[in-house]
């Protein structure tokens, strides 16, 4: 396969993910689309590693990271979505705005 | 260097009274006493050291950093009158531990005292404009601390400030009179500024030379910058024996001393000294004989006296100033410290209250009497031979023989035989009106404590005997002037210095004056002595009780002017100032309003346009490098 097929894949996917982190309204899609653009980008770090044959195989052992970074983030991620359901009954990401500024003359 | 140690003896005591004097009164009066004490002794081997004979070798120059040499000028005349100013200042030191004996603020008051005696002895000795002027402001500052040492007082802290004000105004011309002078001469050392001006004159000279003056007459509370003095009574008495008639107020003839060559060089800048004294002469001793606060007769007669150093130093005889400023420090000191053990007994400043202290008071009475009798000019008291010594100066150059115009000579002679006469007349009035007749106070007087005692006899010494040392020109006027005349250098023949010999002429005319003047007001008083002999002045006592309404004319010309550019300033802060800052203030608060807005708390929007921000740079660096 030509390097440029997996490249095209993995850029749809990213985008896919961007997307969806920036559109979606539940906070699980929020976090299924991060895992799609760690994804995309093990998928370029594999293409890439095996153009390049390299004696060290970088772009292999990089995507194991980033699948380990990648699980431990998905726990930790639904472990809080949980403790937010539990808390305040929705995971809608828009309506979690308790930090946002609030002043008199704005309210 | 001694003269430089003499001033920093008595800096050092300012410093160190005011860091022990807040724990113990003893200690300051010790600090205090000793630095005022060595002062003096510096001043006596100041004057017996220097070096008589050869005038040009009386110039001693440490330079210090470029700009600045403490340069010091030791001769005769900053000699004298260095140890007149230690020793005026040790005795006020002295009558003031007793004076200020139940004076919470005694130790910053002495601290003061000792520093104003080093500002002084620094205008003595400077042989530096810049250094004078340095020596010339901390005397200012000194003067208003310590006129406001009752501040609890309004009228204390009112008199403080237009002190301040009023020869801060001088200081003005004073400050550019130096710069004036120092430029045009191309230093500002006091012998090349004094040559300079001799050598060329010039109109740069003549403007430098009379805004100087203006200094002068601020300090030496000339017309019209007089009218802080009388107030300045309001400050504790010995600070008025010392800074008020003793020291600073002769600071501004001593200044035109120092300069004299430079002014005689110039006609109008004499002039003006001749019209400035001879007004204030007689002005004054009119306003003395109204008054009824007995130290404002003091003060007034001190302008009086200061006019005819001014005057006699207008019509060439810088000698005879310096004559008079001698005695008159001496004499005047003494009346100031006597008035304090006068108040101190009865305890009111005016002389209704008095009457009759000649028993209860005998040092006190004695000792003010050989003042007031040098202060009239009774022969043969000091003040006789420097009064005499004015007129003898204003004679010669009635006759043409002075080197300046002729009808200033005749004006100063004439004004000032009239001023005898009331000078006559106040001080007799004040001398009845104190010590003799009917005591009209409640309670018993007794005479001062020894403290105080004694300083009124040791000034007595002087204020009585001190013109007999000028009898022969080989006396105290070659010690004074060792070369003969009053520069020291290449002196002019025109102030060949004069013994103080009176000359039978003004005698006879000063006499027939002193006792047309005192006979007017001893008669006045005998036939009636429970009444004030300045009633029979009728309509004309207030205008004089009012100093002529020189402070009227103040309030309407400088006072009410002010207050109306007080108001425009306010009025522009107001309506300028004030918008415009509290404008910026809320235009910024809104601008953070309108940004807040921004902040709502989705994140998912901070992310969209995070995204969309790197996207967008990304796109332009590419574009960028593309092309």
């Amino acid at each position: 396969v030509h390097l440029v097929h997996p490249l095209v894949l993995s850029a749809l996917l990213f985008g896919i993910g961007v997307y969806g982190v920036l559109a979606r309204r539940n906070a699980i899609l929020v976090l299924m689309s991060v895992e799609l653009m760690l994804n995309a980008v093990n998928l370029s770090l594999v293409a890439f590693d095996v153009w390049l044959q390299e004696q060290l195989r970088v772009g292999q052992s990089l995507a194991v990271f980033v699948i380990t970074v990648a699980a431990a983030e998905i726990g930790l991620g639904l472990a809080i979505v949980l403790m937010v359901y539990r808390n305040r009954g929705t995971i809608a990401v828009d309506e979690l705005t308790e930090l946002r500024e609030r002043s008199e003359d704005a309210a | 260097m001694t003269a430089l140690l003499a001033v920093a003896s008595p800096l050092a005591a300012a410093g160190l009274g005011l860091l022990v004097g807040g724990r113990s009164r003893r200690a300051a009066a010790a600090v205090a006493l000793a630095g005022t004490s060595v002062a003096l002794v510096l001043a006596l081997l100041m004057a017996a050291g220097h070096p008589w004979s050869d005038p040009t070798a009386t110039t001693g120059m440490v330079g210090v950093w470029q700009p600045l040499h403490l340069a010091t000028l030791v001769d005769g005349l900053s000699a004298t009158v260095a140890v007149m100013v230690a020793t005026v200042a040790l005795l006020v030191q002295v009558y003031s531990v007793a004076y200020m004996r139940d004076e919470p603020r005694y130790a910053s008051y002495a601290a003061f005292i000792s520093l104003f005696t080093a500002a002084m002895l620094t205008v003595v000795v400077a042989g530096d404009l810049l250094m004078l002027v340095i020596g010339w402001e901390v005397m200012g500052l000194c003067s208003y601390l310590l006129i406001g040492h009752y501040w609890e007082r309004q009228e204390a802290r009112g008199a403080a400030v237009k002190a301040f004000l009023v020869t801060k105004a001088g200081d003005v011309g004073f400050i550019l009179g130096v710069i004036v002078l120092s430029v045009t001469a191309g230093s500002s050392y006091v012998v090349a500024v004094s040559e300079h001006g001799a050598s060329s004159p010039s109109t740069p000279v003549t403007v430098g030379t009379l805004l100087l003056f203006v200094g002068v007459m601020g300090k030496s509370a000339q017309f019209p910058l007089h009218a802080w003095l009388p107030d300045a009574m309001a400050g504790p008495s010995p600070v008025s024996a010392l800074i008020h008639a003793a020291t600073m107020v002769a600071a501004g003839v001593y200044v035109v001393l120092r300069l004299y060559p430079a002014f005689f060089a110039s006609d109008v800048t004499l002039v003006v000294m001749v019209l400035v004294g001879s007004l204030t002469m007689l002005g004054a001793a009119l306003a003395a004989l109204a008054q009824e606060d007995l130290k404002r007769v003091l003060a007034w007669s001190t302008v009086s006296q200061l006019a005819y150093m001014v005057a006699a130093l207008g019509v060439g005889g810088p000698d005879a100033a310096t004559y008079h400023l001698l005695t008159h420090a001496f004499f005047k000191s003494l009346l100031f410290l006597g008035a304090g053990a006068v108040i101190h007994a009865v305890g009111s400043n005016l002389m209704r209250d008095m009457g009759g202290l000649r028993r209860a008071m005998p040092v006190t009475f004695w000792t003010m009497t050989v003042a007031l009798g040098s202060l009239a000019g009774v022969p043969p008291l000091a003040g006789w031979f420097s009064k005499e010594s004015v007129l003898g100066a204003a004679d010669r150059a009635a006759r043409g023989e002075a080197g300046v115009a002729a009808w200033t000579g005749w004006l100063v002679l004439v004004v000032g035989v009239v001023t005898v006469a009331v000078t006559a007349a106040y001080v007799v009035r004040l001398w009845v009106r104190t010590f003799l007749g009917e005591r009209r106070f409640a309670g018993t007087a007794h005479e001062a404590p020894a403290l105080m005692r004694w300083p009124l006899v040791v000034l007595a010494v002087p204020a009585a005997l001190l013109g007999v040392l000028g009898v022969s020109a080989s006396w105290l006027p070659s010690w004074m002037f060792p070369a003969g005349t009053v520069t020291g250098g290449s002196g002019d023949p025109a102030w060949t210095v004069a013994a103080l010999r009176p000359e039978p002429l003004t005698v006879a005319l000063s006499l027939a004056a002193l006792l047309v003047g005192g006979g007017l007001a001893w008669v006045a008083w005998r036939r009636s002595p429970a009444a004030d002999p300045a009633d029979r002045l009728g309509a004309a006592r207030p205008v004089l009780l009012d100093g002529f309404g020189v402070d009227a004319a103040y309030h309407a010309l400088a006072v009410v002017p002010f207050g109306w550019a007080v108001r425009a300033v306010r009025l522009v802060d107001d309506r300028v100032v004030v918008p415009t800052v509290q404008g910026a203030g809320r235009a910024a608060v809104r601008a953070g309003a309108g940004v807040q807005r921004l902040q709502r708390g989705d994140v998912q929007q901070y992310l969209t346009a995070t995204a969309t921000f790197v996207v967008a740079a990304v796109v332009l660096v590419v574009v960028a490098v593309a092309t």
